[in-house]
């Protein structure tokens, strides 16, 4: 539902839900775009990608809401917001924030590869796969330098990182490369945390990276995050369903929530983030993501470098 | 939006592979004794046997909390169900006559390559995939556990140690004495069949792998090259025995160290690192109640050319039986499990690493325990379908050779009916003559009878003396088809008698071992049933070991004197109680050859 739509409920139904709020000593929400309502007292669930595991934990936890795991495509329950990228949700989904694609590396690993290639950027990723980290300046047990990627089949976001390493025109053979690949851009970020050896840099979106810088940390070392020159952002979007949902949904717009957005690993529509994460960096000049038409073609070039 | 399609990522070929490798796995169902009130739904979780423990605990404690699921009360309870078993039968069709447990909501193998397997034989057949939603429960590394003293000769902890020293002191004819300790003997391996094994399977891509120099990308080709095949058969020429499971290493190992012969049975074992922590607590086969910690504890190597991970999901099955209340139980559950920091740190306290990443990996995966949380430096990535199914062909040639004679009772009991309108004879011989298939052509087996007085006062013959398969196969099933069942049992003679052949053609580069076969307990004339006489024997030579493997078949059988006897010989015993199962429990005793 469509934020007007959403306002225009509020208001008919206004009325009667107050007097319904008033009987049952509940309060109810009195949403409007871009104000600072009482989502304290929003009765929702939020429901987010393993992506958005760090937005969906901080906000619930913030405000006293539920929050459950969401699968791209499910059916949305009531009561409850979806947060996801833009091109991942319904067209009505309302946009709130946004998130560059990036690349996570191993911190200890991060100077020898920018020593070698001047830039950690998705030429320097594809151009020295396979090469052993000796050659690289590196210690030899780490091996050679493996990268790990997300389906592009299941995210807008996980389709702009692997063009990234499309149009560096990996070899063939690229695949054994890159022995970590996960469903999504979440479960990605999480696998490189939990299987710490099996790969040395990522290509994914911020907010996926953002979501484990911590547990990175606590688990197996610090993770360094570069940016590609210029760098693809995305629409964070919200999905709200039942009338307390989309209340919730445009209350993410507000300043409230939206000066929470650098600790979540998330970035304003327009302008600079407040207090982003300490381990993210500044983006490159934004650039145009895939368009419609090149999409098979990259799902297709994925699957004969690297998922078939 | 873009939604994500249906893969096929496994070919047919490695289906067919695995099913006909797992046909017969073990399936040892021990509900966690948990009452289901009347009224209530069930919601069965069918888990690895080493999570058993734990998840019974975690599942008290979910179940305790009494949540309703749309307004009706749910219980969770816990069956020990193999990987590979459990993913025949979610495949196949699970038993509906409750041998194996109750159909399960929650299935937790102890790698996801299993769920991905049950889909790819389901899709083989045009049905949906039921393994799809999963979450990592706990992971845990592939080591080789190598006792203390044995581990620092190799120079460990400063020294990285890896499957290639394996190799060099395997292939020393020195075996340890190249270290300075020709007391510990020849160096030998504990590694589990890599078709019934995940911990199996994962140690043979990793000694594929070290044969190679790759981390990754491993290749049909490599497969076939001489330098590598030659790595291969150098470490594989180590092994004590195979087997399905890891835990009859662990047991055998723990047992010969509470008798103070720590260092004999095995140098190394390949195991998972939880395995480890059991073993050092003093419960190697992971019961729960644990005895003395051992007298020289294991440490753990991570091998230094890299190894693979056991990741441990919990699938939510999109099965038929799964109904919405199960459903939203078993994602409670699940969530309950991962989610929850505090029982993650349970988890850990078992000595799995936490599923759940904000979770720190800490105690007891510290070096006090042998262990570093630090390793693996390098984690080798899991081969390619097809170059898995080639490499688990490439290890059916080149692994060790076995020497067996099949010690088979004819005594009148067998005789019997057992179910169906056959004999157990009749199961028995179908069961031995099915397994014929499961030895290599190089293998050399042979074939004894045991009743009474059979030979005179002798209550055994030798049919047919050990020699290669190819050779002998017709003859062999001849032999088996035309065994008849009288007499009764002289068990202990018989055993004895086998062994001594065993040993008096020892063979250093083969598997030598007697698997014996019967259905009752001695009734010899005296004093040819005093047991003890029996196991000073087979417990007499430390260096040249003829491994005895009993099936206790029918009810019966003596599991105390079997289980004596598999002990004596470090080797494990394996129960058919019901004489129906003799064919699947036969695979799982060859799964050691």
């Amino acid at each position: 539902m469509s934020g007007w739509r959403a306002g225009l409920v509020a208001l008919a139904l206004g009325g009667v839900i107050l007097a319904i709020g008033w009987v049952i000593g509940r309060d109810a929400p009195t949403p409007g775009p871009g104000t600072s309502v009482p989502v304290a007292e929003a009765d929702v669930t939020l429901a987010c990608t393993q992506t958005f595991s760090l937005v969906c934990g901080e906000l619930a936890s913030r405000f006293g809401l539920a929050s459950t795991s969401y699968t791209l495509g499910s059916e949305i329950a009531s009561d409850t917001v979806v947060i996801g990228f833009a091109g991942d949700l319904p067209a009505e989904a309302i946009s709130f924030a946004r998130s560059p694609i990036a690349i996570a590396i191993w911190a200890e690993k991060a100077p020898r590869l920018q020593q070698a290639c001047g830039l950690v950027d998705p030429a320097c990723l594809v151009g020295e796969a396979g090469t052993s980290w000796e050659e690289l300046g590196g210690s030899p047990d780490w091996g050679t330098l493996r990268l790990g990627l997300a389906d592009p089949e299941t995210g807008i976001a996980d389709l702009e990182a692997w063009k990234l390493i499309a149009d560096q025109q990996p070899p063939p053979g690229f695949r054994q490369f890159v022995p970590l690949t996960s469903q999504d851009g979440g479960s990605l970020l999480r696998d490189l945390v939990l299987f710490s050896s099996r790969a040395d840099a990522v290509v994914s979106s911020e907010v996926a990276i953002a979501a484990q810088l911590a547990n990175a940390r606590a688990r197996a070392g610090r993770l360094e995050v570069y940016y590609p020159e210029p760098t693809p952002y995305l629409p964070v979007a919200a999905l709200g369903e039942g009338r307390a949902a989309n209340s919730f949904v445009e209350s993410l717009s507000g300043p409230e929530i939206q000066a929470l957005l650098g600790s979540l690993g998330l970035r304003p529509l327009t302008g600079e983030p407040i207090d982003l994460l300490e381990d993210l960096g500044e983006p490159g000049t934004e650039t145009a993501g895939a368009s419609q038409a090149e999409r098979p073609a990259l799902v297709a070039s994925w699957d004969t470098l690297i998922g078939a | 939006m873009i939604t994500r399609r249906a893969r096929l990522r496994w070919p047919l070929a490695l289906l067919a592979l695995v099913a006909a490798c797992t046909s017969g796995g073990p399936l040892t169902t021990d509900g966690s004794g948990v009452v289901v009130p009347g009224g209530c739904e069930e919601v069965p979780i069918a888990t690895s046997p080493e999570k058993f423990t734990l998840f019974t605990s975690l599942a008290e404690t979910f179940n305790a909390t009494e949540t309703e699921f749309e307004g009706e009360c749910a219980v969770i309870t816990v069956y020990r169900a193999s990987s590979g078993a459990a993913a025949r039968m979610l495949a196949e069709g699970w038993p509906e006559d409750g041998s194996a447990g109750p159909l399960p909501v929650i299935w937790s193998p102890a790698a996801s390559t299993w769920g991905a397997i049950v889909n790819e034989r389901l899709a083989a057949r045009g049905e949906a995939p039921i393994a799809n939603d999963f979450q990592r429960v706990m992971i845990t590394p592939l080591v080789l556990g190598m006792p203390r003293p044995m581990a620092e000769a190799l120079g460990w902890p400063e020294t990285d140690v890896g499957w290639a020293d394996v190799l060099q002191l395997a292939s020393d004819p020195e075996g340890w004495g190249a270290l300075g300790h020709p007391e510990w003997g020849d160096f030998r391996l504990g590694k589990t069949n890599p078709n019934f094994s995940t911990s199996g399977l994962a140690a043979t891509a990793a000694t594929y792998y070290a044969g190679t120099g790759k981390t990754s990308g491993l290749t049909i080709s490599d497969l076939d090259d001489p330098e590598v095949l030659e790595f291969v058969r150098g470490v594989e020429a180590a092994t004590v025995h195979y087997g399905d499971t890891t835990l009859t290493f662990l047991d055998n190992m723990y047992r010969a160290d509470q008798e103070g012969r720590g260092l004999t049975y095995a140098s190394a074992v390949a195991v998972e690192e939880v395995s480890i922590i059991a073993y050092n607590r003093g419960d190697p086969a992971d019961t729960g109640t644990p005895g003395p910690p051992p007298r020289v504890p294991l440490v753990a190597i991570y091998p230094v050319e890299g190894t693979l991970f056991s990741d441990n999901p919990a699938y939510i099955l999109d099965a038929p039986w799964v109904t919405d209340v199960a459903r939203q139980a078993a994602t409670a559950f699940r969530s309950f499990v991962i989610d929850d920091a505090a029982n993650q740190q349970r988890v850990l306290e078992f000595g799995f690493r936490p599923g759940n990443p904000s979770v720190a990996i800490g105690d007891p995966i510290n070096s006090a325990n042998g262990l570093n949380p630090n390793k693996p430096d390098t984690e080798l990535a899991v081969p390619d379908p097809e170059v898995l199914t080639a490499l688990l062909d490439s290890w059916e040639e080149n692994r060790k050779t076995a020497r067996v004679i099949m010690l088979f009772d004819v005594s009148g009991s067998m005789a019997d009916l057992a179910g169906g309108g056959d004999t157990k004879l009749a199961l028995a011989k179908q069961a031995v003559l099915s397994g014929l298939d499961n030895f290599k052509p190089d293998d050399e087996i042979g074939l004894w009878i045991f009743s009474t007085n059979l030979d005179g006062d002798n209550d055994y013959i030798e049919v047919i003396p050990p020699a290669p398969l190819e050779d002998i196969r017709p003859q062999l099933e001849e032999s088996i088809n035309g065994l008849v069942a009288d007499g009764g049992t002289g068990l202990y003679d018989s055993t004895r008698a086998a062994v001594q052949a065993v040993r008096d053609g020892f063979d250093q580069t083969k598997i030598n071992a007697v698997l014996l076969l019967t259905d009752g307990m001695c009734d010899d004339n005296p004093p040819g049933c005093e047991l003890d006489p029996l196991l000073g024997f087979l417990g007499s030579n430390e260096r040249d070991v003829v491994r005895v493997f009993p099936v206790a078949y029918g009810e019966d059988a003596s599991v105390e004197e079997l289980t004596a006897i598999a002990n004596a010989s470090a080797a494990r015993l394996y129960q058919a109680t019901n004489p129906l199962t003799i064919e699947a429990v036969f695979q799982q005793v060859i799964s050691n050859f």
